[in-house]
């Protein structure tokens, strides 16, 4: 059902740049930034809307449905050149509809004492759920979508807090780490695109919203393409580096004391001169000598 | 206090994912390992050690034998320990850790079999896992270990210590030190007051001065 054309470069069509809010433009005059790409896709029938609530028993909340009547799932990514290698770096993804599944555990392990997701949740977390917003869970009290896999790095999920039938109100955006771990993102579908615009589809980004943040190698592109809603808490975090600075005017700066020895310098030529006047009467010695053959 | 190893078996490390994993690109991040003890009567946990591996969070579950009829359920322990403060860094990536009955949140007592949960949520790390797995219990209090033999039974004084083969006479050694600290006293309190100058020319101390301009009666200048 869904056709995927060739990708085709982003500028070509006035609507994709609404899509993308604008973002292409900004992508294409960053240094470096190269093969900025959109991944068009149609837009999704009615039909499919309607037999995705009905299979799922979820109603789709109002700003996703009317994305995927726009276009069925979203594809844009750009590339770094570094030194004639080109590096793939950004990725923005939405799943489309046949993509967006419900999320359950694996069945690989059928033994009756095999390890299942409802370790990971305890009946004694009801305690922290007073003053907390209330994760979601993996078993029937809540119904998870997959939005985006984020290339293997977690999985950012359309929620439904109480489970089935979904209501539209019901619905959150959450970040599932890959330890399983749980991070809310946003309420509404559409607080979550601009979101995922605005990152620019930048390497872990999602993890700039959990606790550990995202990691060094990560920060670096953040640092040279920092995003429009970037966290400048995370820069000011660093201690600003204390640098000395070696001023050479100083170090070999003249001091007047040094004129003074070149004055006198002058003054003991002009002692020399007079050292010729009283070499005079030595002179007349040498006269002197002269009269020494007359008495030969 | 003492301890007794508890001879266990580790099973083979189950990774837990959601979603198809026929189409998941990426890498667990949550692993299951499982410690039975096959030929142990139920026993009570006094300490876990291990050596980590990148793990960066660990929780642990206790199936217990139950007094009443009613199965074993599985009881958590112990709730996201850090491992390693900053999952993105290597601080604690390697570190040999141990787990005492007292940081649990249950008690230990009847232990059937264990479940450790690791997790690490950064996506810089391969793979990760807990090494050197040890389980311990509470060792048995035998009055030999808790009292040495050598302080029940005092020495006499009738024999006078004997004399060591090779060294030298210790009060002999002993005088030579005194001596020796006497003179180090001596020579401190010897100690000159008088000061060292400074190499200066008209109480100016310029590297400028001292590099270009000489003063010696033989220079031209």
């Amino acid at each position: 059902m869904e056709e995927t054309p060739p990708p085709m470069q982003a500028g070509s069509k006035p609507h994709l740049e609404k899509l993308t809010l604008g973002v292409t433009r900004i992508l294409e005059s960053s240094p470096g930034v190269t093969e900025v790409s959109i991944i068009e896709k149609l837009p999704a029938e009615r039909h499919m809307i309607s037999s995705w609530e009905q299979k799922n028993n979820c109603v789709m909340p109002e700003d996703v449905r009317n994305f995927y009547l726009m276009t069925n799932g979203f594809h844009m990514t750009w590339s770094v050149k570094l030194d004639d290698h080109i590096i793939p770096l950004g990725s923005m993804v939405i799943n489309g509809i046949s993509k967006l599944t419900q999320l359950i555990q694996s069945s690989v392990y059928s033994l009756p004492n095999a390890p299942t997701l409802a370790d990971l949740e305890d009946d004694s977390q009801e305690g922290n759920e007073d003053h907390q917003l209330e994760k979601p869970h993996f078993d029937c009290r809540s119904a998870i979508f997959e939005l985006d896999s984020c290339g293997g790095n977690g999985k950012v999920c359309l929620v439904y807090k109480n489970g089935k039938p979904g209501l539209a109100h019901d619905t959150e955006i959450w970040f599932l780490d890959r330890a399983l771990y749980w991070h809310f993102l946003t309420d509404t579908f559409t607080a979550y695109y601009r979101l995922l615009i605005t990152h620019l589809g930048l390497p872990q980004w999602q993890y700039a919203f959990t606790s550990y943040g995202i990691s060094p190698q990560a920060k670096q592109w953040f640092s040279m393409y920092k995003p429009i809603t970037y966290n400048t808490s995370l820069l000011t975090e660093e201690p600003d580096t204390f640098v000395n600075k070696l001023d050479p005017s100083k170090v070999f700066k003249s001091k007047n004391k040094i004129l003074i020895p070149k004055k006198k310098g002058p003054v003991q030529p002009v002692s020399g001169q007079k050292g010729p006047g009283p070499l005079a009467p030595p002179t007349s010695k040498p006269s002197a000598g002269c009269g020494n053959p007359v008495r030969k | 206090m003492s301890r007794v190893v508890v001879p266990c078996h580790v099973k083979s490390t189950v990774a837990l994912q959601v979603g198809d994993m026929r189409t998941s690109q990426g890498r667990p991040g949550v692993l299951v390992v499982d410690v039975t003890f096959p030929n142990v009567a139920p026993f009570e946990l006094q300490e876990i050690t291990f050596k980590n591996y990148y793990t960066a969070f660990l929780s642990i579950r206790v199936r217990q034998q139950t007094l009443m009829h009613t199965p074993a359920k599985w009881v958590t322990c112990l709730r996201d320990y850090c491992l390693m403060p900053d999952p993105h860094s290597e601080e604690g990536a390697q570190e040999y850790v141990s787990l005492f009955k007292h940081q649990m949140l249950c008690d230990m007592n009847r232990i059937l079999e264990l479940r450790l949960i690791l997790r690490q949520p950064s996506p810089l790390w391969l793979s990760f896992s807990v090494e050197e797995l040890q389980i311990y219990q509470q060792g048995p209090k035998s009055p030999s270990l808790a009292f040495p033999k050598w302080l029940s039974h005092p020495v006499s004084n009738e024999q006078p210590a004997p004399r060591l083969e090779g060294l030298p006479d210790p009060s002999r050694v002993s005088s030579e030190v005194q001596q020796m600290w006497a003179l180090t006293e001596m020579i401190r309190a010897n100690h000159t007051s008088t000061r060292i100058g400074r190499f200066d020319v008209d109480g100016c101390y310029d590297l400028n001065l001292l590099s270009y301009t000489c003063f010696c009666p033989s220079c031209p200048e």
